[in-house]
């Protein structure tokens, strides 16, 4: 795990880690970047999930990203199929999506650790000061997070933004 | 005493100098902006632990480009009080980098991170003029000059027309302390030439100060806890802390370097983002260009609301708070993005572009 930041396979990680975690939240790869979380959500993604499970988690990004490109539903049901529905993919994933909406990591579960392998960074915690103020629920509820970025004297007053989607 | 035609002349004139003026004001926004959101941002700036890493060049940046807006504010006054119409979202007139201002007579500006080479240009932009006879006579190579030559234009009208003919404009058009908050300076409602000198002396003092006093203060007040009130700096002179990194004080003088506490400037804790970006650097990535061009409609939402402001409408100024508010965050999310075409060694940027917004 001590691998050199410059390692060519450590670069092609975090790519897959980034579509992945484009394809889980429905936000772009470009939005996922715009947080500036990246490198901390990969590091603790990577402290807790065992090398196995790790590398079958990502070896699906490539393909899924192409089909997602293709066809939008087929790429939801790839979704279900592949991780959601799976013993071991799925509550990795549901955490992982939770990382990326509020920042925080909540931590997988004991029968989960007992099968798959316990981390001891597999505890519940917000992982920066900027993950929390960066977490995609903000955008997703047209929201600013509560305590940061604020908008100004009056805004309370207005119509909060219009949903994107 | 002199006849219409003569006045309507020198009126559209004055018009037209001050509309450059305002254009002059918002083209330091975008760049000064740009360096200030590609700081990786630390904490919250906070007097009582001010070595967080870069929270001071962030709030000297800052507390820069709020007088810039004060000064468009100012000189929307000035153009109301004699009846000219501001125009701040005219694709043709709105500023595109990389640009030389003053008609191209004066320092280059560009839209690049925070870094030294940025910052002496930001400095050049304030410089003050070194021959304010000579720029009184359109021979202005800086902003202060071009301003001493505005100036100079409505004396002169004045003494012609007299004052009453030409400050005509709606009364209820100024802006005041009333319509505007978080100023940094006064808001001068301009009504007559004396009150056209205070708003152009603010903007002049605000710049670059020094030619007024051979200090680098510029008779404000910083606000401040009580009993540590301390004269604000003019910008030239703020630029110039953050490549010392060492504050000014109020009493050092013109040429002499800054001898106040130390200012903690960390260069490398920025964004690599990528130099002057362009539209087509976005052109292969279209997630980018989404990015990009949702940071123009709020850009361009925010030069649309304050062009109804300076022209009547006066609350859309408090409406457009928010965007502005906004445009930082989709800056900082912009410069954050890593551009594929540059082996993702450089990083997205906002182009600030105005893109004529369509009623919905």
């Amino acid at each position: 795990m001590t691998r050199h930041k410059t390692d060519p396979d450590m670069q092609n990680d975090r790519d897959a880690f980034t579509a992945i975690s484009a394809v889980l939240t429905g936000y772009s790869k470009a939005e996922i970047h715009a947080t500036g979380c990246g490198k901390d959500y990969w590091h603790q993604f990577r402290q807790v999930t065992p090398e196995p499970i790790l590398r079958e988690f990502l070896s699906h990004a490539v393909a899924l990203e192409k089909t997602f490109a293709k066809d939008l539903e087929a790429g939801a049901s790839e979704v279900r199929r592949i991780y959601l529905s799976s013993d071991r993919l799925g509550p990795l994933a549901r955490s992982l999506i939770q990382l990326w909406y509020l920042g925080q990591w909540v931590p997988l579960s004991q029968d989960w650790c007992r099968k798959y392998g316990v981390s001891r960074f597999n505890v519940s915690k917000i992982i920066s000061t900027r993950a929390y103020k960066e977490g995609l629920v903000w955008d997703a509820i047209g929201a600013h997070p509560v305590g940061a970025k604020p908008q100004g004297y009056g805004a309370w007053a207005m119509e909060p933004p219009r949903r994107r989607v | 005493m002199t006849n219409d035609k003569n006045i309507d002349h020198d009126r559209a004139e004055l018009g037209a100098l001050l509309q450059k003026a305002l254009m002059l004001e918002l083209s330091t926004i975008p760049p000064y902006a740009t360096a200030c959101y590609s700081i990786k941002e630390q904490g919250q700036y906070d007097r009582s632990s001010p070595e967080i890493v870069n929270a001071e060049p962030i709030e000297v940046i800052r507390q820069v480009m709020v007088e810039e807006m004060l000064h468009m504010v100012l000189v929307a006054n000035l153009m109301n009080a004699i009846n000219c119409k501001p125009v701040v979202n005219d694709p043709k007139q709105l500023p595109s980098y990389p640009m030389r201002i003053l008609d191209g007579k004066g320092p280059e500006l560009r839209l690049r991170r925070f870094m030294p080479d940025q910052i002496k240009c930001f400095r050049e932009v304030e410089r003050a003029p070194k021959d304010p006879a000579n720029d009184a006579h359109r021979d202005y190579e800086t902003i202060g000059g071009f301003y001493l030559y505005v100036l100079g234009m409505l004396e002169k009208a004045c003494a012609a027309h007299g004052e009453r003919k030409i400050f005509i404009g709606d009364a209820a058009r100024q802006f005041n302390s009333d319509d505007y908050y978080g100023a940094g300076g006064d808001v001068i409602a301009v009504h007559d030439l004396a009150t056209a000198r205070t708003a152009i002396r603010e903007i002049m003092d605000e710049g670059e100060g020094a030619a007024l006093g051979h200090s680098a203060c510029d008779n404000d007040l910083i606000p401040a806890p009580k009993g540590e009130e301390r004269w604000d700096i003019a910008h030239f002179f703020k630029f110039d802390e953050i490549l010392h990194s060492r504050y000014y004080l109020p009493t050092d003088r013109l040429g002499e370097p800054p001898s106040g506490s130390d200012l903690v400037v960390d260069w490398t804790a920025v964004w690599p983002m990528k130099d002057d970006p362009k539209a087509a650097d976005y052109a292969s990535t279209p997630e980018i260009r989404e990015l990009s061009d949702r940071f123009n409609r709020s850009y361009s939402e925010l030069l649309d609301g304050l062009n109804a402001a300076f022209n009547g409408d006066k609350p859309a100024l408090a409406l457009i708070v928010p965007v502005m508010f906004s445009l930082k965050d989709q800056a900082q999310h912009l410069m954050r993005v890593p551009l594929p075409d540059t082996g993702y060694g450089t990083t997205a940027g906002p182009l600030w572009r105005y893109v004529p917004t369509t009623e919905s």
